[in-house]
């Protein structure tokens, strides 16, 4: 371990010798402070409070993300091409080692430089929180700092309802037999969820919602977060509907009547201790429109609970925009393992932008293929040569890039989303152990073959 | 020699360089000519930009319009989520990175004030987007594009429609929290332009300076809108509608997009004849008794009528294109002025109308003035228009309160009869949940309203109707209409809404 934690020690020194730790801390420290000044917000202390974590927090991880690549891809790959590489080499220590300790060290830059930056940001954003007037200050409490956890409507199992109904339907109609059986079970799936999802005119529904913890959240303030959709697209109208929340027929069931808007989530605080005896949240809601309205099944409804405070629900997104530093260094240092270094920077930026274009693989496989889709159905009728190559491809790097986007701290942060212990381990696991850890395997594999002796092109 | 070149020579360069940047600074001017000569230049310089703003536009060159199509897509996303707390940010850069964009501005604006106004349940919130949306447009739309006339006309529509309408539920607080900013910049609720177009004490200049600097209003041009369409009420949306579609006209330089803002004036003048006169009263605080604060109401501005008629017949001058359209609003007008005017005791400027109107659209009226508005009663009576029927309703116990004066009794009770009749007719028509939105003022609120008016020494009744008006309905000397207004309503807040029949 005396090599591993040597080359460490060399790195950080190396990174202090060039002046990198400086100059970054001064960047991050300058978009910390001269961000607030320059944005622009909605006028709300909530909305100031937010865009403040979103967009410091932000910067923070794009310079520090940037500085990452950079120094990974350098830090060997220039030592490589200026023969500084070889002084080590001859030492007795292992190759993958001088990687491992490489990368060590670069991490622990990052968690510096991160730990610096985003407790100024934290201390600035709680001193700002300060200035406002109680009232202000207890939304924020309620809304952004806390740690807010989540439960949904326990909805039964489908899949049965489904296979009874398509039996049904067969049997009306035979002619179904003919159809696609996909396409048929797909339209009966839709029949079966909109039972489960549609509130018609005049009508009402009613959700229980299991809150995993019922005691926690004595005394505390809950919210309900709601999405519903109507018949017409891209609607912008409101709709009149009266909420009953809380146990049936007792006195503390509370009763909202509101107009709300359809398409985007809609959010709404609600009296604390409203569940009932079993610690389920049950809601009702009076349809009062002509038009039936659509609460889907995934995020229809929701109910946000206070779970933890904010301070450590900070540090643990932290720790996860770590993680993402890892896993940048690992891929700056696999691509310096074997390449230049302006070949390296350009390989690892690369990689990023296919990172970054998920959306465009994920409407791939929406549309079953690349280009002239059928506007009616927004698909692709047949599929090309191409299509049977570029869909699998699209479908496995979705899945990988995945594995390193599903989280989303920043995001979570700015709207008091909890992110849990085992979010944190499993970001860990996805993001450094695995996918790291196959950019080092194959990192330490191109570094053990790389000539190191090789006459570089700038002698 | 060599080496005090060689020593300086970094200090030479820098020379250099400043000189011929001077030099290109110079040579710029001229070329920028020449390019606006030759009809080079497709666009107009931006002018006003702060120096981030031109620098970015030059810099980026044609790079701007792929950035601004990344934060507009950053945009969408967000929306769809929820996530608006960005979206003045984005909504800033996004024009900025087009500033001569003008359906940019629009779009921008229109989602602001519209579309994300309305996801937000509560009321509070709603009008922090609307606001959000009107100073895009007013602060910065029109300080890069002061010519364009379809700003002009979306921001007095943000106004006439969005604020002054009823169709969002929220629409009230607009109007009260407007009210409320205003009044603190008007005297007693009418602009003084004496003191305004020249302000003396500390207090004037800064009212004035406020209304320059926070609201971009030149009160010059309030005046002139006030002499030419009004008087107005400023601190209701539709006159400020009038204000913006005014200085449209003045200042654009597209002559086709005229109509636009011609259509806004005509439409804010039947708006502001419908509702246009706001009645301020103090209403009580429940949980602080002897505290007061203001609360308003709105009735119709009948002081207007000739003017909103002289802006349908210009509006017909000019549109020819819906000129039918206009002809049936303006009999449409007419007919309601007449009536409003007969309900309101203006019997003569009444028959002044009904005259009027018989002569321009010999098909309008068929019947004698009686007869008509007889019959008008009888069409409304089923009306649903929360607007048309409050007028009428303030119209009947207006006529009734008369009565009284004048010892007509049993008059007066069957006009208020009437009119409670008719109130209880339009709750029953609309639904339960429009009751809100649409509710109607109680008719005792009502007749509270118009005593204010009626007993007013100087726009009320003469003394003597006055003192008999006191007399037969038992009020005190002291008696005052605005204050007992406030405890009402302060009372149906706390045990609900008094029962009317």
């Amino acid at each position: 371990m005396q090599g591993l934690f040597a080359i460490v020690g060399l790195t950080l020194k190396a990174a202090i010798r060039y002046r990198v730790v400086i100059v970054l801390s001064f960047l991050l420290l300058a978009s910390v402070v001269v961000l607030p000044l320059m944005i622009k917000h909605d006028g709300s202390a909530q909305g100031f409070t937010q865009i403040l974590l979103t967009y410091t927090l932000s910067a923070i991880t794009f310079l520090l993300g940037f500085a990452t690549l950079w120094i990974a891809c350098g830090s060997l790959a220039r030592e490589v091409q200026e023969c500084q590489i070889q002084m080590l080499a001859v030492k007795p220590i292992a190759r993958w080692k001088i990687w491992l300790g490489k990368w060590v060290g670069i991490v622990i830059i990052n968690a510096i430089l991160l730990g610096v930056s985003s407790s100024a940001v934290y201390g600035i954003t709680l001193w700002r929180a300060g200035q406002l007037s109680e009232s202000q200050q207890e939304v924020l409490e309620n809304e952004i700092f806390v740690a807010r956890g989540s439960a949904l409507p326990d909805y039964p199992d489908i899949e049965p309802y489904i296979d009874e109904y398509m039996a049904e339907r067969l049997e009306e109609n035979p002619n179904l037999v003919d159809m696609d059986p996909t396409y048929v079970r797909s339209q009966v799936e839709e029949q079966v969820k909109a039972s489960q999802q549609v509130v018609r005119s005049a009508h009402i529904r009613r959700w229980s919602i299991p809150v995993s913890s019922p005691e926690s959240v004595k005394d505390q303030p809950m919210f309900l977060r709601v999405k519903f959709f109507t018949s017409r697209p891209y609607d912008t109208s409101t709709y009149n509907v009266l909420w009953q929340i809380g146990p049936p027929e007792t006195p503390q069931r509370e009763r909202l009547s509101m107009d709300i808007a359809p398409e985007t989530p809609i959010e709404f605080e609600i009296n604390p201790n409203l569940l009932d005896a079993e610690g389920n949240l049950i809601v009702d809601i009076y349809n009062d429109n002509q038009e039936a309205l659509l609460f889907p099944l995934e995020d229809g409804i929701e109910v946000l609970y206070k779970q933890g405070g904010f301070g450590w629900n900070y540090l643990r997104g932290m720790l996860v925009i770590l993680c993402w530093m890892g896993f940048l260094a690992a891929i700056g240092l696999a691509a310096s393992s074997f390449l230049s270094f302006p070949v390296a920077a350009f390989v690892s930026i690369g990689i990023l932008i296919v990172g970054f274009s998920s959306g465009t693989l994920s409407q791939v496989i929406e549309q079953g293929g690349i280009g002239g889709i059928n506007h009616e159905t927004g698909r692709k009728d047949s599929a090309s040569g191409l299509d049977y190559i570029a869909l699998p491809i699209a479908k496995g790097l979705l899945n990988v890039i995945n594995l390193v986007k599903d989280f989303s701290p920043v995001s979570f942060l700015s709207t008091g989303r909890s992110i849990t212990v085992s979010i944190l381990f499993q970001a860990l696991t996805q993001i450094v152990l695995v996918m790291g850890g196959i950019f080092a395997a194959f990192g330490i594999w191109a570094f053990y073959r790389s000539e190191l002796a090789t006459a570089q092109g700038n002698q | 020699m060599k080496l005090l070149i060689g020593r300086y020579s970094r200090y030479f360069l820098i020379l250099f360089m400043v000189i011929m940047v001077t030099c290109a600074g110079f040579m710029q001017r001229s070329m920028n000519r020449a390019r606006a000569d030759m009809g080079l230049t497709r666009l107009q310089p931006l002018e006003n930009a702060p120096p981030v703003l031109a620098f970015t536009t030059v810099a980026l060159g044609g790079f701007r319009g792929l950035i601004s199509n990344m934060l507009w897509i950053r945009a969408t996303q967000l929306q769809e989520d929820g996530k608006y707390f960005e979206m003045v940010q984005l909504a800033d850069w996004i024009t900025k990175l087009q500033p001569h964009f003008v359906t940019v501005w629009v779009h921008q604006a229109w989602n602001l004030a519209y579309n994300i106004s309305v996801k937000f349940p509560d009321h509070e919130d709603r009008w922090l987007w609307v606001q959000r949306g009107i100073e895009l447009l007013r602060d910065h739309g029109l300080k890069y594009n002061p010519q364009e006339t379809m700003i002009y006309r979306e921001l007095a529509w943000f106004f006439q429609h969005k604020m002054g309408a009823n169709l969002d539920d929220a629409n009230m607080l607009y109007k009260a929290e407007w009210a409320a900013a205003w009044d603190q910049l008007l005297m007693e609720g009418k602009p003084d332009y004496e003191v305004l177009l020249d302000p003396q004490t500390p207090e004037d200049k800064e009212r004035v300076q406020v209304m320059r600097d926070v609201y971009k209003m030149d009160p010059a041009i309030m005046q002139k809108v006030d002499e030419e369409y009004g008087p107005f009420e400023w601190r209701l949306p539709e006159s400020h509608a009038m204000y913006w579609a005014f200085l449209g006209l003045k200042v654009s330089e597209r002559e086709k997009d005229y109509i636009q803002l011609r259509r806004v004036i005509f439409q804010g003048m039947q708006m502001a004849f419908l509702r246009g006169r706001m009645i301020e009263f103090p209403v009580a605080d429940p949980s602080a008794p002897g505290e007061f604060s203001k609360a308003f109401e709105f009735g119709p501005n009948l002081d207007i009528t000739e003017k909103t008629n002289s802006a349908y017949e210009e509006m017909m001058g000019a549109d020819e294109k819906y000129l039918q359209n206009i002809g049936t609003a303006h009999k449409n007008f007419l007919r309601t002025a007449v009536y409003f005017l007969y309900t309101h005791n203006r019997m003569q400027e009444s028959e002044k109308w009904y005259d009027y109107v018989r002569e321009k659209y010999p098909d309008s009226i068929n019947s004698t003035l009686e007869e008509y508005v007889f019959a008008r009663v009888e069409e409304e009576f089923g009306s649903t228009s929360q607007d048309r029927l409050k007028g009428m309703l303030m119209g009947f116990i207006e006529r009734s309160l008369i009565d009284i004066a004048m010892g007509q009794e049993e008059k007066a009770i069957a006009g208020e009869m009437l009119a409670r009749k008719m109130r209880k007719r339009y709750y029953d028509e609309i639904n339960e949940s429009q009751v809100v939105r649409i509710k109607l003022p109680t008719v005792q609120e009502m007749k509270i309203e118009l005593l204010a008016r009626l007993l007013d020494p100087e726009e009320g009744l003469n003394e003597l109707m006055a003192n008999q008006l006191r007399t037969r309905l038992g009020l005190d000397e002291d008696y005052d209409p605005k204050k007992a207004l406030g405890e009402l309503r302060a009372t149906a807040q706390v045990e609900g809404p008094q029962p009317e029949l």
